[in-house]
């Protein structure tokens, strides 16, 4: 029996720490998901949209660069635009239209995101959807080109 | 060829039907003609998968594009091999390569246990062709690969550029062998519930089974990440997506059970927990199936929303509660005929080994699902960052580590001090060595963490060697062998324990790569004009020259840079970036030096049209490694997974097995 309590006593332990670990881990790594008309300064978001028509074509060069790319993105469900600036690698699928996901902050009305953060999601995998090879919103070109 | 395809699922879903009608019908005694009925519809059902799949890959082939699935991801200039893996491109056709492969397995099950396991075998087939019915379910009325388009086009929309990578063309079968290999464990632990079979025999049938399915999952994780490496372009080849998350939980789960039976084997304990483990394995891998598809979390692979997610949660649904009901309802048979003895113990060293990984799964479970939770609680969708799943699998990860090395050292039922003082000695007195050298000779303690884990895997390396020192000693004493031939010997008397360490072995070369790219990585970004040179991580790269081609379907940009260290020449390295006109897709070829210190990863970035060349440079210590250990591991798998010669096997021998399985 002595061991019996001495086992439950160990689970609990470990159990604790677990959770532990698991809450402390948690705590600093929370970022919200928000689109362009969501987000607000003074904390992280995961800013997920769509990229605006005329967004340049040398994106991967220009967000190498010290001043960073600059584009709009617009809001998947109301077409809000939010401009954007970002540096580090830019992924091959970026371009017009695309779904993107950025992580950053909002800085005197712009986007400022993360060195590297920038993710796109391809349209086509394992859609079963047709209107999902389209952009849902009507793009207006507010990169100006 | 739409209708042919149609045809042989809805044929494959009826006769799945019926097997799984036959096969209960067949556990009632005498009614063995029943059982050759359901085998025969388990033969049928595969013969028909395999010719949707036949017709699939034929319609690939011939560019039939009034084919939704070959129209959109195929087009006719694509290259025959990319042209057979785009079925798994679509999300109709991977499931129709999970149903494959699944029809395939229980075929294959049927046949191996023709004459062993007969008792279990009527409820194993009514569990597989239960899960193959889900599948054709699926396939013929909820998303069909044989979805036809009004209007035909020209040609097809094309593979994506990042898919047309040859690890893109092996990765998704073996994920999936690992994936659909797990279901059959879940068969059998299900037949033995089912008739109260529970004894060890269920789990010593398919130990091969589970241990394969086990390796190709692995080695399928780590070609996905090779691919990530060599296409993705941000020097790193594991981002905590939840795609790699959820091959990656039944992983961690079936590594647990695969340890924990040997417990429920020796010493006739933890059999609850056992089945618990299986059902969870085999439903985190539906579950696995079911993040990729539904659309429910963001993921960088992203797949789009669809209509799939719903029918795979009332599956999961079914599988988790039928079987936690089964469990339950025979929890006085599943009682242990021991308990733990010692705190220090092989058994006990197994059970933390256990506690390390279901948390670590849980936690990665946890950190997956965290923006669904967090989306119907508050109403916000708010998910964790990296940051979350490196602070936990970091601790966890070395302890695991550590254990690995420990556990083999450590007798059975209870370890005496004197017995454990001997045994460790050695091995430690080599780490303390190593951890001095590493802090002399090497930049390895800058990160405490990389320095543990490089110590650790000192120690880890040293407790293994220990282990095939003493087989070899033994077998050399045992007289008639050379030292390589003891060797050799060891490995054919139990394979499974010595396959088994070299596992092990590979999972420490595994943590020196994760720890030395972690760790030590450093990138920068350089701008340079023809000629000129620029410097990262005491490399220096000189841009020699440029090109730029194109032809109809795409356009390509170049340069050629020469890599030099300390003065001297060590590489020409040619980063490239291709254009397609056809999908406007830029699609980079990253130029990657590996040698077993480091990788030096080059991007370009852009060229310009006045010839400036922006290039990234990431230079990865130890990166080889980590495919090494893969190939360490799947060696080790095979050599501990390839079946014993019968005579080793208690109760049913078959001999027609034994000439096959020997040689």
């Amino acid at each position: 029996m002595r061991s019996r309590v001495r086992f439950i006593t160990a689970i609990s332990v470990a159990l604790l720490l677990g959770g532990w670990l698991l809450y402390a881990s948690l705590g600093g790594a929370l970022e919200t998901y928000a689109g362009p008309g969501e987000v607000q300064s003074g904390s992280t978001y995961r800013l997920n949209a769509l990229v605006a028509s005329g967004a340049p074509a040398d994106a991967p060069e220009r967000a190498q660069s010290a001043e960073g790319l600059r584009f709009s993105v617009l809001d998947k469900e109301d077409g809000k635009p939010l401009e954007v600036i970002y540096r580090g690698n830019v992924p091959d699928a970026f371009k017009d239209g695309r779904e993107i996901v950025i992580t950053g902050e909002l800085k005197n009305g712009v986007f400022e995101a993360q060195r590297n953060s920038m993710v796109t999601l391809c349209p086509s995998k394992f859609s079963d959807n047709p209107s999902d090879h389209e952009p849902l919103v009507d793009i207006p070109d507010v990169n100006g080109t | 060829m739409s209708l042919v395809g149609r045809a042989a699922l809805l044929l494959a879903l009826a006769a799945a039907v019926y097997g799984i009608y036959a096969a209960l019908r067949a556990r009632q005694p005498g009614q063995g003609l029943w059982q050759r009925s359901a085998e025969g519809a388990v033969y049928g059902v595969f013969g028909l998968t395999s010719a949707a799949m036949a017709t699939m890959w034929l319609a690939l082939l011939t560019d039939q594009f009034e084919l939704r699935n070959v129209a959109e991801y195929t087009s006719s200039s694509l290259d025959w091999w990319f042209k057979i893996s785009a079925l798994w491109g679509s999300q109709a056709g991977s499931l129709l390569l999970w149903a494959w492969i699944l029809t395939g397995f229980s075929a294959a099950v049927v046949y191996l246990n023709r004459e062993r396991n007969r008792e279990l075998m009527p409820v194993v087939v009514a569990v597989l062709m239960g899960i193959a019915v889900f599948f054709t379910f699926l396939l013929s009325f909820i998303s069909s690969p044989f979805e036809t388009l009004a209007t035909v086009p020209e040609d097809g929309r094309g593979l994506n550029p990042l898919l047309q990578n040859p690890y893109m063309v092996i990765h998704p079968p073996l994920l999936y062998l690992g994936y659909v290999g797990l279901g059959v464990p879940f068969a059998f632990a299900m037949a033995a519930l089912v008739e109260k079979r529970l004894d060890n025999e269920w789990i010593s049938s398919v130990r091969t089974w589970t241990i394969f399915a086990w390796g190709f999952l692995g080695i399928g994780i780590l070609l996905g990440s090779r691919w990530a490496y060599e296409e993705l372009g941000w020097g790193g080849y594991w981002a905590w997506d939840p795609v790699e998350n959820a091959a990656f939980m039944p992983w961690l789960v079936a590594t647990a059970f695969l340890h924990s039976v040997m417990v429920q084997e020796r010493r006739g304990m933890l059999r609850i927990w056992n089945m618990s483990l299986i059902v969870l394995t085999f439903s985190l891998a539906l579950f696995g199936t079911f993040l990729t598809r539904s659309g429910i979390i963001a993921s960088v692979h992203a797949f789009g929303e669809s209509t799939l997610g719903v029918w795979f949660l009332v599956f999961i649904a079914v599988v988790m509660g039928g079987s936690v009901a089964l469990i339950i309802a025979r929890l006085p048979l599943l009682r242990s005929s021991h308990s733990l003895e010692s705190f220090i113990s092989r058994e006990a060293v197994f059970l933390y080994n256990n506690l390390l990984l279901i948390g670590l799964a849980f936690a990665v479970f946890w950190g997956t699902i965290f923006p669904v939770i967090s989306e119907t609680a508050r109403g916000t969708r708010i998910t964790v960052g990296q940051g979350y799943y490196d602070q936990i699998a970091m601790p966890i990860g070395i302890a695991l580590l550590i254990l690995t090395g420990v556990g083999p050292l450590i007798p059975w039922r209870k370890a005496s001090l004197d017995a454990l003082r001997r045994r460790f000695l050695i091995p430690l007195g080599i780490t303390a060595v190593a951890a001095v050298l590493l802090a002399l000779f090497t930049p390895a303690w800058d990160n405490w963490a990389a320095g543990l884990v490089f110590a650790s895997a000192a120690f880890v390396f040293s407790c293994i060697s220990s282990e095939y020192w003493r087989g070899i000693k033994v077998q050399h004493a045992l007289g008639g062998v050379s030292w390589p031939g003891a060797l050799l010997r060891l490995f054919a008397k139990n394979r499974r324990r010595y396959g088994g360490y070299l596992v092990h072995l590979g999972i420490v070369v595994l943590f020196i790569g994760f720890a030395g790219s972690t760790a030590f990585t450093t990138s920068g970004d350089l701008v340079l004009n023809q000629g000129q040179r620029g410097e990262v991580a005491g490399l220096e790269f000189e841009y020699e020259s440029s090109l730029r081609e194109r032809d109809e379907h795409r356009g390509t940009v170049g340069v050629n840079l020469r890599v030099f260290e300390d003065g001297d020449q060590i590489a020409t390295m040619k980063p490239r970036t291709n254009f397609y006109f056809a999908d406007e897709q830029r699609s980079t070829e990253i130029a990657i030096r590996s040698t077993p210190q480091r990788d030096i990863y080059i991007v370009l970035v852009g060229l310009s049209e006045g010839g400036v060349a922006r290039i990234s440079v990431f230079v990865n210590p130890l990166v080889m490694w980590i495919w090494i250990a893969g190939v360490i591991i799947a060696i080790g798998t095979t050599i501990a997974a390839w079946p014993r010669r019968r005579r080793e096997e208690p109760v049913t021998a078959d001999r027609r097995e034994k000439t096959a399985a020997g040689s």
